[in-house]
């Protein structure tokens, strides 16, 4: 007990779990633009898979991780075009469209990682993100290490957070985007578009999601494998339910999630062995536990309708 | 009455379909047929095979074909399939393929099955091939116990199944002969292809000491070996020589080479030397060799491991701690 | 989706409803057509001929007695899972959860197939009722979250699919492990097995449980009480609850016969082809039941269609692989392209709503509930 208590003090847990986070948080502050404008974020997966594809061949053939991510942004943003093109022009079912998009990523990126190259034994790496301590706070005694000695784009995941609360609450299209998920009719009488702000969203939420799956493959990790974003994508969306849909909601859910996993392989590391299915459901079930203890947690009120104009 | 028409109308369809077509079975032919899981350009245990495959095809003039991402229904048609193509031999690559053999390989008398990493032999024709997992765990074992300074050695595995198990099993059991002051750590991912997990699980035990640390399967070994780069912790790799995944910190792989095992049961096959049994192979067969060592590693410590390799191929050593 | 279908009134003898019908059949074939047309685009860009490729893909699925049983076999549960989400989605419902639910099926009906000892044709009646119960009993908690507490369901049904599958896993990987080398539980009981019907192939009397179950649900909605409440409680639930009808015990009622039907597809698929839970025991078809139920327009009877389809996809492709290199992932594309198509295509459907629009004005129905499912 004393170990563990050890462990959840310790720099190097509070380190990990900033990592463990930051691709989480990505993905839910991308999602929470397409779920406050009412279409449910499930293509999460998919979008991150597609950015981690994109971003290790970006980073690959030319070299520069920066690159390398801004690819990723764009094919993430693209691709989300798809879902936003079923869910908000076709008026689909958001959840069917959701499967069929994460199965085409699935075989879009499995796809074209074999016609890149091929079945070799040739570990096909890429340039990554490098560590970049922040000057001077890095230095700081207990905080700098925590915080300050991450990936560049680890820093971008936490700063994100008050920008989307700034954009969400304190702008006039934040509050656009948020009236059509709660009422698009009125929304709509009042001369916004809302298929147009149904777009930005899920749009938004591809190219954060693709920067989430960046992290991955040109980041912790610099090399791809299919299938290697592991339902991270859903555990994003799980994030953003937990959190009640809020920013600082999402934010710290995906916090929890993070600090959950690092713990869980701090606690192995002690010789301690759950079975690691529990430890996988576990973030599932702290969600469906919190929300039906806490009771019904305020969704977009036209969250998964899609809005027909006529 | 509209959609019964539609029904039985579908019906004759399906009947007509299944009169129209006779089962052919074609004679044998010199044609070798691989089932994986996974994809065959994971980078571990599906690739091996995989490469396994084309060295029959490269050294024996084998027609190959593979099929890949293999779900559990398609096992037993698969493999009909294939018989019925005239493929002498018929390759499954791991356990979960054991319930399939068993059915097939009594509707094809002929056909030869090989499994590779589980233990559905009939006496027949199905043979299955087991690595000797614990074997090389405790060669690895005996390499890291002797290497380590902070005498905290860590373990990271994929998905909990026996032959990674057994491979854990003998890595404790040689620490525990050669250096009983060690302690040895194990952490699961729990996925083939979370590599960013098995980075964090071996991140997580080089943070309580761990200074030298063995992965065993595909995304883990990935994960383990970024993990390590860069640091002085110390890399034992699993499955293929893996030394440019962490040049500075490979101690040595434990090379397990589907291909020598498919060569030589395939050998056996074509002399009609191959019975249904169950082979187990392992450093005397030359199915599982170790990779050169990393310069880390100094030269008495190489002689005690090598020493340890050569006691186990004569047969001196055979408690790996998995009884 | 069809949308609510007609009231109970009795039917009118109109040609909107013969166009109807045939936008059901003619939807669901341009959306594959297409689908394989930008299929073809990409295989060729994989240096593959497209023609060469599909001719594997389709002999593979139906080209001699073992493929077309494979295909009949793979889409059984396939059918079961589409019925889920078909029942459900009629009372208003999404249960996406059918992954869970079938995970959960089969944990039961390997249980009930491996512990009991029961006479021949009862056991595997007990283990399939088992499964269904499985099913049932974790389509429940939705169910009554959603009817009684307000809660979306496809949140729900999400998070429990995740807890239910590394559940089982755990389950495989302790409790019901067999003693041995691997891990996967014993075999279910000979007295459990559903008979082969063909000898020789793995098609197996699931099947014909599979239709029995789409004959069922087909009936349940069109020709039972029951069936016209939950079609009501689908269409408008307020008026549903100004018509009388208990909208919540509608809901809960509907919620566990879909996952019984999941939990069916699950046990069907163990005791049929399996015989013993393994790790990652479903491909998947859970997911592929959502487009399935799609491409059959959530009718009982299209459903069974678009589980040959997805059957037939799948079966196919591994022969295609195995002839021209291609991987198996090129069909996952192929899958998500078809349901992009349909959702396209449903949506655009413009003959389809005139035609039912002039029906409503000239049988003076109800509005008709706007959007396409798809």
């Amino acid at each position: 007990m004393l170990d563990l208590l050890g462990v959840v003090l310790s720099v190097d847990f509070v380190f990990a779990s900033v990592r463990l986070a930051s691709p989480l948080l990505l993905a839910a502050m991308g999602g929470l633009f397409s779920e406050r404008a009412g279409v449910l974020s499930l293509g999460l997966e998919g979008m991150m898979l597609t950015g981690t594809l994109a971003a290790f061949l970006g980073s690959y053939y030319t070299g520069s991780p920066w690159v390398g991510l801004a690819i990723a942004m764009v094919c993430g943003g693209l691709m989300s075009l798809l879902y936003a093109l079923a869910c908000v022009t076709f008026r689909a079912n958001q959840v069917v469209a959701a499967v069929g998009f994460n199965i085409l990523a699935l075989g879009a990126t499995g796809l074209a990682f074999r016609r890149a190259f091929g079945i070799t034994d040739k570990l096909h790496k890429a340039a990554s993100f490098q560590p970049t301590p922040i000057p001077y706070l890095a230095d700081l005694p207990v905080v700098g290490p925590m915080f300050f000695r991450h990936l560049p784009l680890v820093y971008v995941a936490f700063l994100l957070l008050p920008v989307v609360l700034f954009v969400l609450y304190r702008t006039t299209w934040g509050l656009k985007l948020r009236s059509v998920g709660e009422n698009p009719l009125a929304a709509d009488t009042l001369g916004v578009k809302v298929q147009a702000m149904r777009y930005a969203g899920i749009v938004i939420c591809g190219v954060l999601a693709a920067a989430g799956g960046s992290l991955l493959s040109i980041g912790f990790i610099s090399t791809f494998m299919e299938e290697m974003t592991a339902g991270r994508g859903f555990i994003a969306f799980a994030a953003i339910i937990f959190g009640k849909w809020t920013p600082v909601g999402a934010f710290l859910a995906a916090l929890l999630f993070g600090a959950a996993d690092a713990l869980q392989l701090r606690v192995q590391a002690l010789g301690i062995n759950i079975p690691y299915q529990i430890m996988l459901l576990f973030p599932y079930l702290l969600t469906l536990c919190a929300l039906v203890l806490v009771g019904k947690s305020q969704s977009p009120a036209a969250l998964g309708q899609p809005y027909d104009k006529t | 009455m509209k959609r019964f028409t539609v029904i039985m109308l579908c019906i004759l369809l399906v009947a007509t379909a299944l009169v129209g077509c006779t089962k052919k079975e074609q004679p044998l032919q010199k044609k070798a047929a691989l089932l994986i899981s996974g994809p065959a350009n994971d980078g571990g245990w599906n690739q091996l095979a995989y490469e396994g495959l084309t060295t029959l095809r490269d050294k024996m003039g084998f027609q190959i074909a593979v099929t890949e991402n293999v779900k559990q229904a398609d096992h037993a048609q698969l493999m009909r399939n294939y018989a019925n193509q005239g493929f002498k031999y018929v390759i499954a690559h791991g356990y979960e393929y054991g319930d399939a053999l068993d059915l097939v390989a009594k509707e094809f008398p002929k056909v030869t099955f090989i499994q590779i990493g589980g233990v559905a032999k009939n006496d027949k024709n199905v043979n299955a091939v087991l690595f000797t997992s614990a074997e090389a765990g405790y060669i690895t074992g005996v390499l890291a116990a002797l290497m380590t300074k902070s005498n905290k050695l860590g373990l990271v595995g994929a998905v909990d199944i026996p032959s990674i198990k057994a491979d854990f099993q003998g890595f404790k059991k040689a620490v525990k002969d050669f250096n009983p002051a060690a302690t040895v750590v194990e952490a699961w991912t729990g996925s083939w292809t979370d590599i960013a997990k098995g980075k964090e699980a071996a991140l997580a035990q080089m943070a309580t000491g761990v200074d030298v640390i063995m992965a065993n399967g595909d995304a883990a070994n990935h994960g383990a070996a970024e993990a390590v780069r860069g640091t002085k912790v110390l890399y034992i790799g699993w499955s293929r020589d893996q030394k440019e995944y962490a040049p500075d910190s490979h101690m040595v792989s434990n090379v397990q080479s589907v291909a020598n095992i498919l060569v030589n049961l395939v050998e056996r096959g074509e002399k009609g030397d191959l019975k249904g049994a169950l082979y187990i192979m392992g450093y005397k067969e030359g199915a599982q060799y170790l990779s050169e060592y990393g310069a880390m590693v100094p030269a008495d410590v190489r002689a005690k491991v090598n020493k340890v390799v050569e006691d186990i191929k004569a047969g001196k050593i055979t408690d790996f701690g998995t009884k | 989706m069809p949308g609510p279908r007609r009231p109970d009134a009795p039917r009118l003898k109109l040609p909107a409803i013969h166009w109807e019908n045939l936008a059901n059949v003619l939807t669901p074939m341009a959306a594959i057509i297409a689908s394989l047309a930008v299929g073809s685009l990409v295989i060729a860009m994989l240096k593959v001929n497209p023609v060469v490729a599909y001719g594997h893909l389709f002999r593979g699925a139906a080209g001699n007695l073992g493929q077309v049983t494979m295909t009949i076999t793979n889409s059984i549960p396939l059918i079961f899972a589409g019925l889920a989400v078909t029942l459900a989605f009629r009372a208003g419902t999404f249960n996406i959860g059918g992954e869970g639910q079938l995970y959960m099926g089969a944990l039961l009906a390997v249980w009930a197939g491996t512990a009991l000892r029961l006479p021949l044709g009862v056991h595997v009646l007990a283990a399939l009722a088992c499964g269904a119960a499985g099913g049932a009993a974790w389509a429940l908690v939705p169910g009554y979250l959603k009817a009684r507490r307000g809660f979306n369901e496809v949140i729900i049904t999400i998070l429990m699919n995740y807890i239910a599958v590394w559940f089982v896993s755990y389950m495989v990987h302790s409790l019901l492990r067999e003693p041995g080398w691997s891990p996967q539980t014993r075999q279910v009981l000979a007295t459990a097995r559903l008979p082969q019907l063909i000898s020789g192939t793995s098609l197996h009397a699931g099947i014909l449980l599979a239709i029995a179950a789409a004959v069922a649900v087909h009936f349940l909605l069109t020709r039972t009480g029951l069936g016209f409440a939950i079609r009501m409680v689908g269409s408008n639930r307020e008026a549903a609850r100004w018509a009388g009808i208990d909208v919540a015990k509608v809901t809960i009622i509907t919620m566990c016969l879909s996952g019984a039907l999941a939990g069916l597809a699950g046990a069907s698929e163990i005791l049929g082809v399996r015989f013993r839970l393994l790790d990652g025991f479903s491909p998947g078809y859970g997911f592929d039941a959502i487009a399935v139920a799609l491409l059959g327009r959530t009718t009982a009877v299209g459903t069974i269609f678009g589980a040959l389809f997805f059957g037939a996809l799948r079966t196919g492709a591994n022969v295609m692989q195995s002839a021209t290199g291609l991987p198996v992932v090129a069909v996952y594309l192929i899958q998500g392209l078809v349901v992009l198509f349909m959702i396209a295509g449903t949506s655009m459907d413009v003959v389809r709503k005139l035609l039912a629009k002039r029906k409503e004005v000239a049988a003076g129905a109800g509005p008709v509930r706007g959007g396409a499912v798809g």
